[in-house]
């Protein structure tokens, strides 16, 4: 009696542990670049999931629904190419069974993996600066950070007004995304009263740029604009330039990367260089992000990881307030409908309804900096009316 | 005949029902397992051996083409434009996407056959940059770099072929017939000609076979089997731009072609068979993917100088002298 006592208050022990315990796992994809000149990009991105995954890992998993879920991050290698990133987008939906995909890095892989994770209602996460990327007719995509189509044009305003820019010279890579960044660019300088003067398309791996800036020097550029390199090409362009004795402004309008052109290029060639910047070293939250990412993973952290971070934080913010894991369309609308997210970054909110026609483009504020130094010290803070 | 085709046709005959098997049980892998994933892997060999297929007819010649790429690119482009634009069906747009690579190969290739060797080699490499910049050239033909998205699916006869487990059975079936093409062409009276050029030009001149005729023939078969191979990728992905028929996709092709045996009328399958997948196991190991890709395909050929399909052969040979 004893004996059979003992087991049922076992039994009933082990049954409430189990429910208060119901630990799954939740598997979210990182479809990301890690070889190659896009690598820091996509190592940002695949990271930025990793420590978002890590809080919630930390404080006893994610509780969505009753249930308690460990994050898990399965990360691949797209190589920047749209193939590769097509078998990896297979190999995620249909072999890992993921519903969450980080990624991807570029434009042409976001793209060609789409038919698959439209279809599967698959939430995706991209960087693509492509306007293609987001769309009515794409539901399950979003794209947590700015593009040069949101950040352009006020800071060019700025830079024209202040620093006294008449044309500036310009190298793209030669794919969609350097396409549509020249092109964003192109009519921002336009409207901003200077003129986009000299351009020049490159193949993503070239690394001899005296070519290309040799010939755009001696149109007598007054600029130089690196909106649209890797950060490991724009730091190898600033150097070159500056090798071959080009003293006008630098300029980056997009794309945070200023730690890793100050490592390629040097200090001293990057002294004076305007830079787009995310963060406001004011805020607390983003500089202990850097930190932990730099204490983390030994390298300097890429200026789009943060934004990453907190559209994680706000895809579990969205499937908590869904209460499911399992139904993308619930969770999709609930972020959707996530307003006013207060995220590392600042307050959070999705756009781009009227350029895109879908508002699942993430709005935050944004800084022009100054390198001194090699670090960056914030001249003018921005939205997307304006900088002062 | 080299020394691989050799030993295939002859000491391997009673082994030959037994490889066949395999390959069978290899085939059914995806239908065992029922995953999706493997259906697309599955897939992506059937696409792979077709247009290593192709290669390899050219390389029976004895010429390495670097623009095989560019003529799967070819084949891609012209199927997705007489589709979307001309409303053709699919299954016409795949022949057609053969018949024009084949043309613009016969074309160019009595001109670029004079070459041999290195020369060959080179010449090819920069026809498939050359064909990778003009389509960038033409972005409303090709979409530039931002290529073409929402390519129709393969359907046949109105009908979609919308799933993977669909799909597979039509690669199955155009693989077979590429690979039914190779063996009536190297069993044939064709396939001696092609091995005469290949092992001694001027002896095979001398004996009067028309070798530039028959490399061009052999250049232009290749060339359109590319062509088919590169228009069933593209309604099977969905999305091509003029990077994806990039140089890099000539030399995997090639890499397969060399691993799977040169000269072997399996080789292209064997090679499409091990590389395509490979890259899949190792994808998770992100810090040692390529250098583990490249240690293997070192060892591949090193140790195996007739590529994977010459591995019966050498063990048969060690077997016999131990």
């Amino acid at each position: 009696m004893k004996r059979t006592t003992i087991l049922a208050a076992a039994s009933a022990l082990a049954m409430v542990a189990t429910g208060a315990m119901a630990q799954e796992t939740l598997k979210i994809g990182a479809l990301v670049t890690m070889s190659g000149a896009g690598a820091s990009w996509g190592n940002g991105m695949k990271r930025a999931a990793e420590l978002a995954a890590e809080d919630v890992n930390a404080a006893g998993g994610l509780e969505v629904g009753g249930t308690s879920y460990q994050v898990e991050i399965i990360a691949y290698d797209d190589s920047y190419k749209a193939n590769e990133a097509v078998t990896a987008a297979n190999r995620l939906v249909f072999e890992d069974k993921v519903k969450y995909i980080i990624g991807t890095v570029g434009s042409a892989p976001i793209l060609a993996i789409q038919p698959i994770t439209e279809e599967n209602g698959v939430i995706t996460m991209t960087l693509g600066f492509t306007a293609q990327a987001l769309g009515a007719d794409k539901q399950y995509t979003f794209r947590p950070n700015p593009t040069t189509a949101e950040v352009a044009q006020p800071q060019i305003d700025w830079i024209v007004r202040t620093q006294d820019v008449k044309t500036v010279g310009a190298l793209f890579p030669k794919d969609e995304t350097g396409e549509a960044i020249a092109k964003d660019l192109a009519s921002a300088y336009e409207q901003a009263g200077a003129t986009l003067a000299a351009t020049e398309f490159f193949e993503r791996d070239r690394v001899d740029f005296i070519p290309l800036l040799t010939r755009i020097i001696a149109q007598g550029v007054d600029a130089i604009e690196l909106d649209g390199n890797s950060p490991v090409t724009a730091g190898q362009i600033v150097q070159q330039a500056r090798d071959l004795g080009f003293e006008g402004v630098i300029i980056r309008t997009g794309g945070p990367a200023t730690q890793e052109i100050v490592n390629v290029a040097g200090e001293a060639a990057t002294e004076g260089m305007f830079v787009h910047s995310a963060f406001d070293p004011g805020l607390a939250s983003a500089k202990a992000y850097e930190e932990r990412y730099v204490e983390t993973y030994n390298e300097p952290m890429n200026g789009f990881s943060p934004f990453f971070y907190d559209g994680t934080k706000m895809l579990f913010q969205a499937m908590q307030d869904a209460g499911t894991v399992e139904d993308t369309e619930a969770v999709k609308t609930a972020y959707e409908n996530i307003s006013d997210y207060d995220g590392i970054l600042g307050t959070m909110n999705w756009t781009g309804g009227e350029r895109y026609g879908i508002a699942h483009q993430l709005d935050s504020p944004f800084y022009i900096a100054r390198v001194t130094g090699g670090q960056e010290e914030i001249v003018a803070r921005c939205t997307s009316a304006g900088c002062e | 005949m080299s020394s691989a085709v050799t030993h295939g046709a002859s000491g391997l005959r009673p082994m030959a029902l037994v490889w066949a098997l395999a390959l069978v049980a290899v085939a059914l892998i995806p239908w065992i397992t029922g995953s999706t994933f493997h259906f697309h892997i599955a897939i992506m060999v059937c696409i792979a051996a077709m247009a290593t297929g192709g290669l390899a007819v050219t390389a029976w010649v004895g010429q390495l083409s670097l623009a095989h790429a560019a003529f799967a690119g070819i084949g891609a482009y012209t199927s997705v434009l007489l589709v979307t634009r001309l409303d053709l069906p699919v299954l016409l747009g795949l022949p057609a996407g053969a018949l024009v690579a084949g043309a613009v190969a016969f074309v160019i290739g009595a001109p670029l056959l004079r070459l041999r060797g290195v020369y060959f080699v080179l010449i090819t490499f920069a026809l498939n940059e050359l064909f990778r910049l003009i389509m960038l050239e033409v972005p409303e033909y090709s979409g530039g770099s931002s290529g073409i998205a929402g390519i129709p699916k393969l359907s046949i006869f109105g009908l979609t072929l919308s799933s993977y487990e669909a799909v597979y059975p039509f690669a199955l079936v155009c693989l077979a017939l590429v690979m039914g093409l190779l063996v009536l062409i190297r069993k044939g009276q064709l396939g001696r000609r092609f091995g005469a050029v290949e092992e001694n030009l001027a002896l095979a001149e001398a004996s009067g076979i028309p070798t530039a005729r028959t490399q061009t023939l052999a250049f232009t078969i290749g060339s359109a089997i590319a062509g088919f191979a590169g228009a069933f990728l593209a309604h099977y992905v969905g999305f091509i731009s003029p990077e994806t028929f990039g140089f890099q996709l000539s030399v995997s092709y090639v890499i397969m072609l060399v691993t799977g045996g040169r000269l072997a009328l399996w080789g292209p399958l064997v090679g499409a068979l091990f590389l395509t997948p490979l890259p899949e196991f190792l994808r998770g190991a992100v810090e040692y993917q390529h250098i583990i890709y490249g240690v293997v395909l070192i060892a591949v050929l090193r140790f195996l100088p007739q590529g994977l399909a010459g591995l019966p052969a050498q063990l048969s040979r060690k077997g016999g002298r131990a």
